[in-house]
């Protein structure tokens, strides 16, 4: 554990601060390492007479070696700092971060203070072999088949919450994954994310081609507890971007008995001339709520996700628009509705780059919802973020 | 027969020839000549963009590899925050890898029309440039200086089923090297909208060509994006697996 400490107090020393510039020439053609780092301090309110403060700041090393050209190692290291109210007035917030929910234990946390954490994870590590038709891929890794940009089916092994704003590489998962190229733009995939039961792992396969203009996608196999098949395609309706996925889920072992439960997420998207990108989407979870009785909005921002359950309401709709004020100046705004749950969540953003390499963003978080009696504001998070690349 | 064996006969011949077959060319022709000569059967090049507004600049680095008309592939170098972004055009179809989750996602086909990463140039100016042969007809209208080099002035006007943006376009072609020396963008409603001005003519690969290229939007300004090529190579040996999907996330 010692040791892991000073390995990661010299890694954010010696690399942290260095740009891969430094790196001697001839290494350079193999190795790349760049990475943030990132100041995220944010007060979270219901009522003006709440207010909870909390401080994050995030170190990200990305390491890729390129053996040769069949052979790639990364490594990606996420270290955290937090301290504020929320670190104070959780008992065991160290613990909690501390787990790792994948198969290789690659999260620690390396200190604790009655109102700090210090924590370092792992969330990529993996080897791939690339040959000429095949490619091999072992260690924690992303397993991208999701299409839409919001909303997932198909994404078995990486589902994610799009709350999680400040993790944008989003965690890995640990599997063994085959990939057999079969064009330039279509291939089969087989990957396999084991665990301790046959309830917890996935084994899945997929196959991708390009047809018509549309990429189109097929996926099956045993997912957790159940059986899983689905598909989906990326096109485009006239200078529109049209796509969609499904899966669908059946219990493994009461087959006959359980009823199918279904994952179907559509997307619409389009750039305007004035540089304004504009997404529309829409999510059916077959095992959503329809009513706002049981709806508790903590579980949702805080809980994990799975392809089966992307939201906790049946029917979600989904805006994103986009856009440039200049090259160095984006907006962004998010706006959730869960129907039948009742809930609206609004994400606005606002990004600077002061210059090269330096950035300042202001994120805001509101979620409203409707108990019968009217819209009421349970919680705002209003962030900023100061972030250094290199 | 024995004029024609002298040598400063023969000379005189050649250049009768061949200025006569210059004078027989058709606009068509000489754009096609000009738009052949940037892209080559096939070409890679380095180069920066620079951003520029009244109060700013921005500079980004950018790795191209092009394969006929149709197939391109490009990699962000610079800034650190966008580098590994790669962008896969094949046709109408356009594809984005985003390194830091490690996934490509299509992008709409609208996106090409669009401000290429808040530049003044859009992904067509910067790819599809052979739309002004196929999409448009030709008239040589004059012939004029610029950079210090004699250009024919040509015309172009969208065909009736093209689907375009622009009204017309005038642009300027040097008569000996076909380079493309200037180019004026108008709008349906004839007023001007946007400049490419080349210029810091440079031998890249045996081909004479302008290094810098200044894409300005006429109304605003202070405003406009340059293009420099640092590195342009043509006719290379792109193997085709450049142009997949999954080569993405190996492009260096």
């Amino acid at each position: 554990m010692l040791r892991y400490r000073k390995l990661l107090v010299c890694i954010l020393i010696g690399m942290g601060f260095s740009s891969s510039a430094q790196i001697p020439k001839s290494w350079k053609e193999h190795l790349t390492i760049d990475g943030y780092i990132k100041y995220l301090p944010s007060t979270s309110f219901g009522r003006l007479d709440t207010l909870l403060t909390n401080n994050y700041i995030h170190n990200r090393i990305n390491t890729k070696w390129y053996i040769n050209d069949q052979w790639t190692v990364k490594v990606d290291l996420r270290n955290q700092l937090f301290f504020g109210e929320t670190v104070s007035n959780t008992s065991g917030y160290g613990d909690l971060l501390g787990k790792d929910k994948g198969w290789l234990k690659l999260t620690r946390t390396l200190a604790e203070g009655h109102s700090y954490v210090v924590h370092s994870a792992m969330d990529r590590m993996y080897i791939d072999y690339q040959g000429d038709k095949w490619e091999a891929r072992v260690g924690r890794q992303r397993i991208n088949w999701g299409i839409n940009l919001a909303w997932n089916a198909n994404d078995l092994f990486n589902a994610y919450n799009l709350v999680d704003f400040d993790y944008q590489e989003r965690p890995g998962t640990d599997a063994i994954r085959l990939q057999y190229y079969t064009g330039d733009l279509s291939h089969i995939e087989l990957a396999y994310q084991p665990d301790s039961t046959l309830d917890k792992s996935i084994l899945a396969g997929l196959y991708k081609c390009n047809r018509w203009g549309y990429d189109w996608q097929l996926i099956g196999g045993q997912y957790l507890t159940d059986f899983v098949i689905g598909g989906g395609w990326a096109g485009s309706i006239k200078n529109a971007g049209f796509k969609g996925e499904a899966s669908f889920f059946r219990d493994r072992k009461g087959w006959r008995d359980t009823t199918t439960a279904a994952s179907i997420s559509l997307s619409l998207d389009y750039s305007f001339k004035n540089g304004l990108y504009a997404n529309a989407s829409f999510l059916y979870n077959s095992s959503g709520s329809n009513s706002n009785a049981r709806f508790t909005p903590q579980r949702w921002i805080a809980g994990s996700l799975s392809a089966k359950y992307l939201m906790p309401s049946k029917y979600s709709y989904l805006l994103q628009l986009m856009g440039s004020f200049n090259p160095r100046a984006k907006g962004n705004l998010l706006l959730v509705y869960g129907q039948g749950l009742d809930f609206i969540y609004l994400m606005p953003s606002f990004d600077y780059e002061i210059k090269s390499n330096w950035s300042i963003s202001l994120i805001g978080q509101v979620l409203l919802i409707d108990n019968n009696n009217g819209w009421r504001n349970p919680g705002n998070t209003i962030y900023l973020q100061l972030w250094y690349s290199y | 027969m024995s004029y024609i064996t002298h040598p400063g006969s023969l000379l005189l011949l050649c250049i009768y020839l061949i200025t006569g077959a210059l004078q027989a060319q058709s606009a068509r022709e000489i754009i096609q000549k000009a738009d052949a000569k940037v892209r080559g059967t096939s070409a890679y090049a380095e180069m920066s963009i620079q951003v520029v507004r009244p109060k700013w600049t921005k500079t980004m680095h950018l790795k191209t590899w092009t394969k006929g008309k149709d197939k391109s592939v490009s990699l962000v170098t610079a800034p650190a925050k966008e580098k590994g972004t790669v962008f896969l055009m094949r046709g109408k179809e356009i594809w984005n890898y985003i390194p830091s989750i490690e996934r490509t996602i299509k992008l709409p086909p609208s996106m090409m029309m669009q401000n290429w990463m808040g530049t003044d140039m859009t992904n067509d100016d910067l790819i599809k440039q052979s739309s002004i042969v196929t999409d448009y007809e030709q008239e040589i209208v004059g012939s004029e200086m610029v950079e210090g080099r004699n250009c024919w002035k040509i015309a172009l006007t969208p065909k009736p089923e093209a689907s375009v943006v622009w009204g017309k376009i005038l642009i300027w072609i040097d008569r000996k090297d076909y380079m493309q020396l200037k180019i004026l963008y108008y709008d349906e409603d004839d007023f001007l909208v946007n400049k490419i001005i080349a210029s810091d003519i440079k031998t890249f690969d045996r081909r004479v060509l302008p290094s810098k290229l200044e894409f300005i939007p006429v109304d605003k300004e202070g405003q406009k994006t340059i293009i420099r090529y640092q590195v342009w190579k043509f006719d290379v040996n792109i193997p085709e697996k450049y142009f997949s999907t999954r080569y993405m996330k190996r492009l260096k």
